[in-house]
């Protein structure tokens, strides 16, 4: 992902180790949102 | 090619990935523990999920930490534990039948079981041969469901016990010596597993203090074999058909491997701020102490109590300190009143307190400001007793027995013959404290009992401002804090959300608040120690919608995916330098 500082313009990048199973829980919302939704 | 007995463990639970290290896992769980301070809301989450009962073969929901009820919300609480127990299908342990870890090493651990627990000293249990794991609330709330634990393989490192501890050095000095060797980021993604001819001179008492403090070197759990030291250790407490064997194969491999000689090591202490500041005993000895502990779920156990009853027997406290003792458990409490030592550690001026792990994080025995704490405790992150401004040493039970006899730091050795500790050939065996589920009743919720808040989905883009800027080993102390008037809200977000980062920055809410949305940038470990939902959920409610640090602790990233899509996991920067200037 890239971090942008706004106020200067400097950025940097940074990676944020995810498995596929994570990226859903956060696209859902939460472990709440998308444990509910694999339930219903 | 040999298998190590975690590789055993994982392979014989693995229902989800491949256990290549690094790569994400999901196991079944056998058994679960839930504590008054995570538990309560990882209840209140299993009930937002809609289950209708736990599954787990085994689940006990204990009121440990905050035992007292000094006000009506603990005891609400503890009503609402107890009523969720019943009707879910857990095990109800009472304030006072003693701390989780011990509790349920006495009475419900089975080798080669898997359990998860919302504590972070759950690989206690590790001693008797389980993969016991500390985990967030909802991780925890989702197995109770009778889902899988999702975490990354961790690499497996053997920890080879050579040689025996010599007089007046204990399991204590061991967990210490690998926390001075490897600090509090050397475990971070992996798991120790015990091994060596050392291992035949340690009772289950003393792994069970060495697989509990791994929880300081950031592992993700600590795994001894069960044995015939695992046998005895249930045998005495009527639960010998309960035994099985656990071991590795004898051509097991390893990532790593760590070589200790028991006989090498000398009494040790943990300076104040964190528990990796270790040095030798003489280093210090002679430091006035106002306070002494000895418990928490680290040293609270029959061979912890009968070593410093040995020691201040016919002897007196002295007059400046404090000298207060936890029994682990009801059942060692019980087996001490059965056995004398009561008498003996009252007439020396002892305090005996009811079982509690709470005075630990700051609930009770709070020392006074400024004052020096020495504590066979586990943790001595700065405030966390409960006082901003404390100084808290860690040590060896004896090391704290023999300080409490002179009001300073001291060296035990100088007391001469080492105490003869020997077990009682059987354990109390009353189950008084246990209340069993029966699927009934109505789950009654006090005023400080609110539901629990929703994550948001995470943006493409997410456009919003550094809200705090921290330096490296944040720990969950740090992000929300331990003590009895923070604890007491561990059910009601909204309010313990007001205590975040407040020996840090106490504005950070009010600022949080305003801006509505914002970013916190960590250091080098951000999240280590207590697996407290309220670090994660805490920030989440007030906003915080990233965290940005060059590595997280083991259980944190769990934490944050758990409570909220709000919070990002950790990123590890490719800039050189961490946090990056532009920062």
């Amino acid at each position: 992902m890239k971090v942008v500082n706004a106020r200067t313009g400097a950025a940097f990048t940074a990676s944020c180790a995810l498995t596929p199973r994570e990226r859903d829980i956060l696209l859902a919302g939460g472990v709440l949102a998308h444990t509910r939704r694999g339930r219903a | 090619m040999g298998r190590s007995l975690t590789r055993k463990l994982i392979e014989s639970h693995l229902v989800a990935g491949q256990a290549v290290a690094g790569e994400e896992i999901g196991l079944s769980v056998d058994q679960v523990l839930l504590t008054d301070t995570n538990g309560t809301m990882a209840w209140l989450q299993f009930e937002a999920l809609g289950f209708p009962r736990a599954v787990p073969g085994r689940v006990v929901s204990y009121a440990d930490h905050n035992v007292y009820q000094v006000d009506s919300r603990n005891s609400d609480d503890h009503r609402y534990l107890q009523a969720v127990s019943r009707r879910y299908g857990a095990v109800f342990s009472k304030p006072g039948n003693g701390i989780c870890h011990q509790v349920h090493m006495e009475s419900f651990a089975i080798p080669g079981q898997t359990l998860l627990g919302t504590d972070s000293h759950t690989p206690l249990c590790g001693a008797a041969g389980m993969l016991a794991i500390g985990a967030g609330g909802l991780d925890v709330a989702v197995a109770l469901g009778g889902g899988p634990y999702f975490f990354p393989m961790p690499a497996v490192t053997r920890v080879w016990l050579t040689g025996a501890l010599r007089p007046w050095v204990t399991a204590k000095d061991v967990i210490l010596e690998l926390l001075r060797r490897l600090t509090v980021r050397g475990g971070t993604g992996k798991i120790f597993e015990y091994g060596g001819p050392g291992l035949r001179s340690l009772l289950a008492a003393q792994r069970m203090t060495i697989a509990n403090m791994g929880a300081e070197l950031g592992l993700t759990t600590s795994v001894f074999p069960s044995d015939e030291v695992t046998r005895s250790f249930l045998t005495r407490l009527g639960r010998g058909e309960d035994w099985r064997p656990a071991a590795p194969d004898e051509d097991a491999t390893y990532d790593d491997q760590i070589e200790l000689d028991l006989s090498g090591l000398t009494p040790l202490v943990a300076l104040p701020g964190s528990p990796d500041r270790v040095v030798p005993v003489e280093e210090v000895a002679g430091t006035a102490v106002e306070q002494v502990m000895v418990g928490s779920c680290t040293n609270g156990s029959w061979h912890d109590m009968a070593s410093v009853t040995e020691i201040v027997r016919g002897r007196r406290v002295h007059p400046s300190v404090s000298f207060v003792l936890f029994p682990g458990s009801h059942k060692i409490l019980e087996t001490m009143a059965r056995e004398g030592l009561l008498a003996d550690l009252l007439a020396a001026g002892a305090t005996v307190s009811e079982s509690t792990c709470g005075s630990c994080a700051g609930i009770g025995h709070v020392p006074a400001s400024g004052a020096k704490s020495l504590r066979a405790f586990n943790r001595n992150f700065a405030g966390r007793s409960g006082v901003k401004d404390d100084a808290v040493y860690l040590c060896s039970s004896v090391v704290a027995a023999a300080s409490a006899l002179t009001g300073v730091i001291t060296d035990p050795r100088t007391l001469g013959a080492s105490p003869a500790v020997t077990l009682p050939p059987r354990f109390a065996a009353s189950t008084a404290g246990f209340v069993e589920p029966d699927g009934e009743g109505d789950i009654v919720r006090g005023p400080n009992i609110k539901p629990v808040p929703l994550g948001e989905p995470v943006a493409e883009t997410l456009d919003a401002p550094v809200l705090l800027k921290l330096g490296d080993k944040v720990s969950t102390d740090d992000i929300s804090p331990a003590g009895a008037a923070v604890l007491v809200f561990r059910s009601n977000v909204p309010a313990i959300a007001e205590f975040c980062f407040k020996y840090v920055d106490p504005e950070f809410p009010a600022r949080a608040k305003a801006a509505g949305r914002g970013i916190i940038v960590g250091g080098e470990t951000y999240g280590q120690g207590s697996s407290r939902e309220a670090a994660a959920v805490g920030p989440m409610f007030l906003g915080v919608r990233a965290v940005l640090a060059s590595r997280s602790s083991s259980t944190t990233p769990g934490r944050a995916r758990g409570s909220s899509a709000t919070i990002a996991c950790a990123c590890r920067g490719s800039a050189r330098r961490w946090p990056p200037a532009c920062l």
